[in-house]
């Protein structure tokens, strides 16, 4: 009876070590455990064996699995969920930045326009980081040069404030803007795009 | 998995020595023969003079990098007596196992020559 106690146990025990170990070697161990109770000389000594045996299965399964991931490349699962998970959060966080320093969705500016479509971009690549990752750089490039060319300039130079400024300086936020604003999203997307082809090359593999 | 590669010089031996010593006598106990993962801890217990009571979970572990290493061999035969014919895994000491087991051998006689040595002119 308490044999066959320590025995379930045991293949329940098994359980905790990694699926390949477990396929490879789980019914050879269950059938070392049930030997070496069998011969054991007084069931008391095989109720301390098998107690032994218990105790030693879980830091034996953990050791397994760490070694498993000793053993993974660089662009584990773990590591890659790690990594896709910063990037949504610093992209994230830097689109909400943008988004309170350009205004509210009720001012249909050129700049909230692209901030939401940057947000769009980003929705998309948090399912599909690649096509994604490069939606959110080709909006940024199209935000960052029609910034250049046309409604920032416009702006800069009609308004007010733009008046009392040397138009070398107009000139240099008007670039400043227009390339800065975008490279954080470029620099994002590309990651978004990386990840995604991490992932993919870490599935196939 | 990263596969490492395989060992073919002496100093590529050398750098995996020195053996765990339930390392040590897993590899000594297959030295003889091939054995299953019973007939080895029994053997090990045998060969320690009961210094090392290997657990199943202690002897697979260890049996798994030994394999993975190539330093020992799985086969598969029909158990003796079976009527169902199940078959029965053993293991064998590779080339390479021969190998590492001889030189951390000859390691601890070198040792064991330095440490008598000593002791001899410490009593003088």
């Amino acid at each position: 009876m308490i044999i066959a106690v320590l025995q379930h146990l045991y293949r329940w025990l098994l359980r905790l070590y990694p699926a390949d170990f477990r396929d490879a070697y789980a019914a050879e161990m269950a059938a070392v455990f049930a030997l070496t109770l069998r011969d054991a000389s007084h069931p008391i000594h095989a109720l301390l064996i098998g107690l032994r045996e218990l105790r030693d299965i879980p830091p034996q399964a953990l050791r397994e699995h760490r070694y498993i991931r000793r053993q993974q490349p660089t662009t584990s699962r773990f590591d890659l969920a790690a990594a896709r998970w910063l990037v949504r959060t610093v992209a994230l966080l830097i689109w909400s930045i943008y988004y309170t320093g350009f205004g509210s969705p009720a001012d249909p500016s050129p700049a909230i326009v692209s901030i939401l479509a940057l947000l769009i971009s980003m929705i998309i690549a948090w399912r599909w980081e690649q096509i994604g990752g490069l939606l959110v750089i080709g909006v940024s490039l199209l935000f960052g040069v029609s910034f250049l060319l046309g409604a920032g300039v416009s702006v800069l130079f009609v308004s007010p404030a733009a008046q009392t400024l040397s138009p070398l300086v107009t000139i240099s936020i008007v670039a400043l803007i227009g390339l800065g604003f975008p490279t954080p999203f470029i620099i994002f997307g590309w990651l978004f795009y990386r990840i995604g082809q991490q992932a993919r090359a870490a599935q196939v593999a | 998995m990263f596969r490492r590669l395989p060992i073919t010089t002496q100093t590529d031996i050398q750098a995996e020595l020195p053996l765990t010593e339930a390392t040590f006598f897993i590899l000594l106990s297959l030295a003889s023969g091939p054995r299953h993962g019973y007939a080895i801890i029994k053997e090990v217990d045998q060969l320690s003079r009961g210094r090392i009571t290997l657990s199943t979970g202690t002897l697979y572990g260890a049996l798994s990098r030994l394999l993975e290493q190539g330093w020992i061999l799985r086969v598969e035969h029909q158990e003796a007596g079976s009527g169902r014919g199940r078959p029965r895994k053993d293991y064998i000491l590779s080339e390479l196992g021969r190998r590492i087991l001889s030189a951390e051998t000859a390691r601890l006689e070198s040792v064991l020559r330095t440490a008598r040595v000593r002791l001899a002119e410490g009593n003088a």
